[in-house]
């Protein structure tokens, strides 16, 4: 197998946003259990390496095509693209400005009289919003507009943050 | 990883966290993300009219070594003029708060979001 190529092709899907997960993940077992390590264990050394070597990039393409923020920025970077660039901090003040609202409701959540309603509440709010910038990147990947692919996939990176920062803090409550 | 000094000291010391009036003439508001770690950062600055900044504030939602940056510039920016606070570089910021390589980006978000501050005060003149 060649490490080398995309991960797309390596589990014979086209070059797209759009993933059949079911395809992928019976694909990726297959190739797991076709080149698991254990399976070379009497082989050569330089058999057994490349059998971890495989391994870990079949790890590493399933990690990444099937979550749809890791999939999009993959893409871009399949064009040459770096959408989380440390130096490009410019993003549409609006989001930025919700971004931070958001973040400030987070935080008085804590001491909310029913904090439960308010994390369901903005998680569907997240979740509505992360849908809505998949179909935005998709649409813009599909037909090459890949500047606005690239915005989509940054707002969609701070969107998956937002939504970690929340999970965590339903953890600590509820614990 | 380990945090310097420094960024412990602003991380939880932090000065000048708050907000001021966007609509005053006399506040600039800058406000940048950084997609790679989802960081946001409002930066203010309040100038008077001999052009120098009287005062700042911060809100940065991110790690503490964004935190630290800002919250670091914000003291630096106090009593200079925009000519000076522009010239603020990720570079001083991250050698102050002896930033590993990996939380440079946090200095670069520091410093976008001064520009973008200058910025914003200039356009409403």
């Amino acid at each position: 197998m060649d490490i080398s190529q995309d991960y797309f092709s390596c589990y014979g899907l086209s070059c797209d946003f759009a993933v059949d997960s079911v395809a992928l993940r019976q694909s990726h077992r297959q190739l797991q259990q076709q080149h698991h390590p254990d399976r070379f264990v009497s082989k050569s050394d330089s058999d057994q390496r490349r059998a971890v070597q495989i391994t870990a990039y079949l790890n590493q393409a399933y990690a990444t095509l099937s979550e749809p923020l890791k999939r999009g920025i993959y893409l871009l970077q399949l064009q040459g693209m770096d959408p989380l660039a440390p130096t490009n901090t410019q993003m549409p003040m609006d989001f930025l400005l919700q971004q931070i609202e958001l973040r400030e409701s987070l935080e008085e959540m804590s001491q909310a009289q029913d904090p439960e309603t308010q994390m369901d509440s903005m998680s569907s709010r997240l979740q509505h919003q992360a849908s809505q910038l998949e179909s935005e990147f998709a649409q813009a990947y599909g037909s090459s507009n890949f500047e606005i692919a690239e915005t989509s996939v940054r707002k969609l990176q701070f969107i998956v943050k937002l939504q970690q920062q929340l999970d965590a803090l339903e953890g600590a409550l509820l614990d | 990883m380990a945090y310097s000094e420094q960024v412990l000291d602003h991380y939880e010391n932090p000065r000048n966290v708050g907000k001021m009036d966007e609509a005053d003439a006399h506040v600039g508001t800058g406000m940048v993300g950084a997609p790679a770690c989802g960081d946001v950062m409002r930066l203010q600055i309040k100038v008077n009219d001999d052009g120098v900044i009287e005062d700042a504030k911060f809100k940065t939602y991110g790690c503490g070594s964004a935190i630290a940056s800002s919250s670091l510039v914000t003291e630096w920016m106090k009593g200079m003029t925009l000519d000076q606070a522009g010239e603020i570089r990720n570079s001083n910021i991250s050698e102050e708060l002896a930033l590993p390589p990996v939380k440079i980006h946090c200095s670069v978000l520091a410093e976008d979001a001064i520009k973008a501050a200058i910025h914003n005060y200039k356009s409403k003149q």
